[in-house]
């Protein structure tokens, strides 16, 4: 059982940061102030957004 | 909280799923998803710990023991054995080809329905575990149904405001779906598209009664259907729900935000339309009417159709392949009957709520420029009638039974709580219904025996009998078509060993069928 709350815990967990992360990826409007907010800490992200919309277009 | 959870499940499936395009889905990539969770954590750790400090301390406790109610069953029941029929037809081989392989050309033609190629069996697979333990968990699911169950309960409106709210009744339908919908220690398909369909509508129904114009909310939503479509396809109907955003952003003339959703919608689907070319050689499965390529590993247009009648017959209870073209009337009847009584109700409800619905629609859109109420409920009637009139069995669509004659009742209550309240009354209903739907979970739960949970189960054994060719050891069952997670790679049916060659040297390389390209 304890195998089961730990695969269950790890996919909650992981879902949720990886979908937060996603979430200021992609600037999503709940998260915009805290993104510009944030400083040099999602500066990084928004680096890599910046970069791969410039591949893109 | 709850969006980026479904968001991060829609990441997680989605890389999963490109992931296997290019090796197997293991260690590796699961090493590489805890890499990822470290380095947002790192750099958004403010964001993340603010979230869940305001997800706990607000009703603190109601929520944590909701979470634990419904955490002990799920817990109990998770670890059961796979016992769903299909499970041991194809889900197990299906996500044991992910875990070893990633994906073959030409899977199809040595197990035909593992080109159904759900996006669900990738996720599985990138937590399976099976590199850890040495055994394969299937406790997905589990979690599925205890985060949409949990988000159907601790976010209800009802109990906040004291009065109620369509989307309400919409969280009534998470809950009735989820608890009669077992098993959930098999990792099928189903519970990850509908749970999904159900909570798209939950929070567009929220967005609507709260009149909230950001239309990347209603985007993102969006996007999360393409994801539904890609784990079951009778969730297709779903992406008529893109009208509306996309017609908000071409009227506002935003470019940037339509190629920037079109971007991410074509990155979400894209890694299952290429991994159906390469198990089936068609776009999508099974549809053979689509015929864009032409591989050497490409399935017959034939077994294609003969799947489709199969599960067309199969859902309308015909049980027979050959009665696929049985007329209204001829199925009708008997699948009726085989419902229980409360949905054979409810399947009547849809027809004047169907009404009920496109008129109230039209008036909103005609009175307060509101499109929003009939883009809902015409959504709702499409994917309800390509479930009824594809494969209606329960199971692939119970929740579009219930769905709208719930949403059409929520409003009628909505507009009459305005002139009369009736608060008190209606809390005991819905406490009682509440406990009414949860019962059939927790029952399972509370008899169980302890030690079915003292341990997770392992995938069932099936007798299977072993064949070579081309040096290369197949299995195939010794009776039915079951072969379950163990005896790999296998095939349901002798036959189909014959009728197949390797492309190459390695299973890897994949399957043709004999005489083809």
């Amino acid at each position: 059982m304890f195998e089961i709350i730990l695969n269950i815990l790890c996919l909650g967990v992981s879902a949720y940061l990886i979908g937060t992360g996603f979430l200021h990826i992609i600037k999503f409007p709940a998260t915009k102030p805290v993104f510009t907010r944030g400083g040099e800490q999602t500066m990084v992200l928004e680096w890599i957004w910046l970069l791969f919309q410039g591949y893109v277009f | 909280m709850d969006l980026a959870i479904v968001s991060g499940l829609c990441v997680l499936t989605v890389y999963a799923e490109f992931f296997s395009l290019f090796t197997n889905v293991s260690g590796m990539a699961f090493t590489f998803v805890i890499l990822a969770c470290f380095t947002i954590f790192i750099f958004l750790r403010k964001e993340v710990l603010f979230s869940v400090r305001k997800f706990f301390s607000k009703d603190m406790s109601a929520r944590i023991a909701i979470i634990i109610i419904v955490a002990i069953p799920v817990l109990i029941l998770a670890g059961q054995p796979a016992s769903h029929y299909d499970t041991d037809l194809y889900h197990a081989q299906s996500i044991r080809w992910i875990e070893e392989y990633g994906i073959a050309p030409g899977l199809g033609n040595l197990h035909h329905r593992l080109a159904y190629n759900s996006a669900f069996s990738s996720l599985q697979a990138l937590f399976s575990w099976r590199f850890i333990l040495g055994r394969s968990l299937h406790c997905v699911n589990g979690f599925l149904f205890l985060f949409f169950i949990s988000y159907a309960i601790c976010t209800a409106k009802v109990f906040k405001y004291k009065k109620f709210f369509v989307s309400d009744f919409l969280r009534i339908v998470m809950i009735a779906y989820f608890n009669y919908s077992f098993p959930i220690s098999s990792p099928e398909t189903d519970h990850f598209a509908l749970g999904l369909v159900i909570y798209i509508f939950i929070k567009w129904t929220e967005l609507w009664e709260e009149k909230n114009e950001e239309v990347e909310n209603y985007a993102l939503l969006c996007l999360f259907s393409l994801l539904a479509v890609s784990v079951k396809l009778s969730a297709g109907m779903m992406v008529l729900l893109t009208i509306y955003p996309a017609y908000k952003m071409i009227i506002s003339r935003n470019c940037k935000l339509v190629f920037k959703y079109i971007i991410i919608g074509v990155i979400i689907i894209a890694p299952f339309l290429i991994r159906n070319i390469i198990i089936s050689g068609y776009l999508i499965y099974p549809y053979p009417e689509i015929d864009l390529f032409n591989f050497d590993w490409k399935m017959t247009p034939e077994s294609l159709l003969h799947d489709r009648h199969e599960i067309s017959a199969w859902g309308r209870g015909l049980n027979d392949v050959n009665r696929y073209e049985a007329g209204f009337s001829e199925w009708f009847p008997g699948w009726y009957e085989n419902m229980s009584k409360t949905l054979q109700r409810m399947l009547l409800l849809n027809i004047p709520a169907a009404l009920a619905g496109i008129a109230a629609g039209i008036w909103n859109a005609a009175r307060k420029r509101d499109i929003n109420f009939i883009v809902i409920v015409c959504t709702v009637i499409a994917s309800t009638y390509l479930w009824f009139k594809g494969a209606p069995l329960l199971r692939y669509g119970m929740c579009y039974v219930i769905m709208l004659p719930l949403f059409i009742i929520g409003y009628i209550v909505v507009i009459l709580q305005e002139k009369r309240k009736f608060y008190t009354v209606s809390m005991v209903v819905l406490v009682a219904a509440g406990s009414y739907l949860m019962q059939p979970v927790i029952s399972a739960g509370v008899n169980s025996e302890c030690g079915e949970f003292s341990y997770s189960q392992d995938y069932n054994v099936h007798e299977c009998i072993k064949q070579t060719v081309e040096g290369f050891e197949f299995y195939y069952p010794v009776s039915g078509d079951q072969t379950g997670y163990h005896s790999f790679p296998a095939t349901p049916y002798k036959a189909c060993l014959e009728m197949i060659e390797m492309r190459g040297t390695s299973f890897k390389d994949g399957f043709k069928l004999k005489g083809g390209n």
